[in-house]
């Protein structure tokens, strides 16, 4: 491991350890706590729980105990669930939201590479205009207000497509995913006309032009590399959002995956899960800017880490 | 000024898409503010003579919803809240982030690195959740959305005024106001702060969809405005719960939460096609 990377990777823990600490306040700071429940426990049978989590030591004293806990690379256990650790949790909901987030991204990245493209080509002309004020509306229709249009449209008007619901089958994704992906198609497809619209007009596609190479291997070969840089460069943000809309996502169509998880425990104070899953969104995100950073120096001599 | 005002035209005039996305964004906030004054059926009353989840009629232009409200004054009033949040929502962001980016990039050198480190750190963050959070744990408050939007959306601002500040600290006037002996507070705030109007107020364009579009993300997750107040984004929300039912109860909200997001998002670009230097063409 190169010393640039091993300083990149120490730097991602101060981000890290503020979104714990700041969570940790933030859930402690809230009225309420994992064992209000409507029928009130009898009091030594309460603060024998509370005991047994730690709820009655003093507060610092419970986040050096949870840091601790998280330096072994233990989450802990969930506050709702008494029989089953935040790990076995996010293990059961990760492999649905990673798929889902995953096709997503990889749609987003595929079809908005191929829009872009095709509206460079042939700019300011009809195709281009429409191209762009597709994305431009692409980037104005949130996906929670996407989602349900496609379910009235899709399901339940020409009933092509399921609603919702999981249970193994891949039409059942097809509408979350085009609904994760269609701003992150749109904003991808942005990106591209611009960056290729910018290098077309360099002096070495004018070369490679003059020297008689056909299109297709002006753009394979010598514009798409510079063009991938900007869009390599999304691919973080659009991580992030991706990440971000599956929560929405995941509610709509009803996927058990954990951006559903993340709102229960949230509302159940379930501590335990909810700092598990921001520690592994967070964790999620800033490996990911780290890779496209890695990607980006691999693709462009002139960028160090 | 003048000349900025000027080129404001131009830009509009020379992009009939624009001038189109602005007329349209006027129509809809003209229709948001009046609209209402001109039915008889408030936003929170319920027609009892009617039918709940009703399609549009003569009597309600788009219906009811599903406790019988007449859906066209809810979509303007959840429409009044909606543009309001956005505009004080990019205020909040932009106040914080001018400020923090012109003294960043005034005074420049450690502080100056300290500072950005800072965005850089807070960048990293997933902040979406730790509003979800924030909203979830200390349940629902307008004034709260107005924070936590305006506290996220700063970041960018930051950046983008602490580039431009850099660059204008070598410009010769500012030389001038330090060698006769201008306190460094007032030549931000005097000479700094009014040469930021123009790249501010394009990213404000920008920023002003952002923030509608996280309030009503946070309206839509039921953590934003509280019944019987709304947005669009609840709208969308109440909407997309019996869309089999009613679904003019989704699609009218949606419209409007959409054309505006659109026609903020195209005037946004072409200003800053005209008025951004670095983004030309």
């Amino acid at each position: 491991m190169t010393p640039a990377l091993l300083r990149r990777l120490l730097q991602l823990l101060p981000t890290l350890l503020l979104l714990v600490t700041l969570t940790f306040l933030m859930l402690h700071a809230a009225p309420g706590g994992p064992f209000d429940d409507e029928r009130a426990l009898p009091a030594a049978t309460r603060a024998a729980i509370e005991a047994q989590y730690r709820l009655d030591q003093p507060l610092w004293q419970q986040y050096q105990h949870y840091i601790g806990q998280l330096l072994r690379g233990d989450l802990g256990p969930s506050y709702q669930y008494p029989d089953r650790s935040v790990a076995d949790l996010i293990g059961a909901g990760l492999p649905l939201s990673a798929l889902l987030g995953g096709l997503a991204m990889l749609l987003a990245l595929v079809c908005g590479l191929m829009l872009g493209a095709m509206a460079a080509l042939k700019p300011h002309g009809a195709r281009d205009h429409l191209l762009m004020l597709f994305a431009v509306t692409g980037l104005s229709i949130p996906n929670f207000v996407l989602a349900p249009l496609l379910i009235l449209l899709m399901a339940v008007t020409l009933q092509w497509l399921p609603a919702g619901g999981w249970s193994g089958d891949p039409s059942q994704l097809v509408l979350p995913v085009l609904a994760l992906a269609l701003p992150q198609i749109a904003t991808i497809a942005r990106l591209t006309r611009a960056a290729l619209l910018d290098v077309l007009q360099t002096p070495w596609i004018r070369t490679a032009r003059a020297k008689g190479l056909s299109e297709r291997q002006i753009i394979w070969r010598h514009a798409l590399r510079p063009v991938m840089l900007p869009v390599i460069s999304y691919l973080g943000p659009a991580a992030a959002g991706t990440l971000t809309g599956s929560v929405v996502i995941e509610q709509i169509f009803g996927l058990p995956g954990i951006g559903r998880y993340f709102v229960l425990a949230a509302m159940n104070r379930d501590y335990g899960v909810v700092l598990g899953v921001v520690l592994l969104y967070g964790v999620l995100i800033v490996v990911f800017n780290l890779l496209v950073d890695l990607l980006h120096a691999a693709l462009d001599p002139r960028v160090r880490l | 000024m003048n000349r900025r005002a000027h080129s404001v035209a131009d830009a509009l005039r020379q992009r009939p898409v624009a001038l189109a996305a602005a007329v349209a964004l006027l129509a809809i906030t003209l229709l948001c503010i009046a609209g209402p004054w001109f039915v008889d059926w408030r936003f929170d009353a319920i027609d009892f003579d009617g039918t709940w989840s009703a399609p549009p009629s003569a009597m309600h232009w788009f219906g009811t919803d599903s406790l019988g409200r007449d859906l066209y004054v809810r979509t303007l009033v959840g429409g009044r809240i909606s543009l309001a949040v956005g505009l004080v929502g990019t205020l909040v962001s932009l106040l914080i982030g001018v400020a923090y980016g012109a003294v960043a990039g005034y005074v420049g050198g450690r502080v100056d690195a300290l500072m950005m480190r800072a965005v850089d750190v807070l960048y990293a963050l997933p902040f979406l959740f730790l509003v979800i959070l924030l909203m979830l744990l200390f349940g629902r408050h307008l004034l709260l959305v107005f924070v936590a939007i305006g506290a996220i959306n700063w970041l960018d601002m930051a950046r983008i005024v602490r580039g431009e500040t850099r660059a204008l600290k070598a410009r010769d006037f500012v030389s001038a106001a330090i060698v006769s002996g201008v306190s460094p507070s007032r030549i931000v705030a005097h000479h700094i702060v009014p040469n930021l109007l123009g790249v501010v107020v394009v990213y404000a364009t920008l920023t002003v969809p952002q923030v509608i579009l996280m309030e009503a993300f946070l309206s839509f997750l039921g953590l934003g405005v509280q019944a019987p107040a709304t947005s669009w984004g609840a709208l969308v929300a109440d909407g997309a719960r019996d869309m089999e039912l009613a679904p003019a109860a989704l699609i009218f909200p949606a419209l409007f939460l959409g054309a505006s997001l659109l026609s903020l998002n195209l005037l946004g670009d072409a200003l800053r096609d005209a008025l951004d230097p670095r983004q030309h063409r």
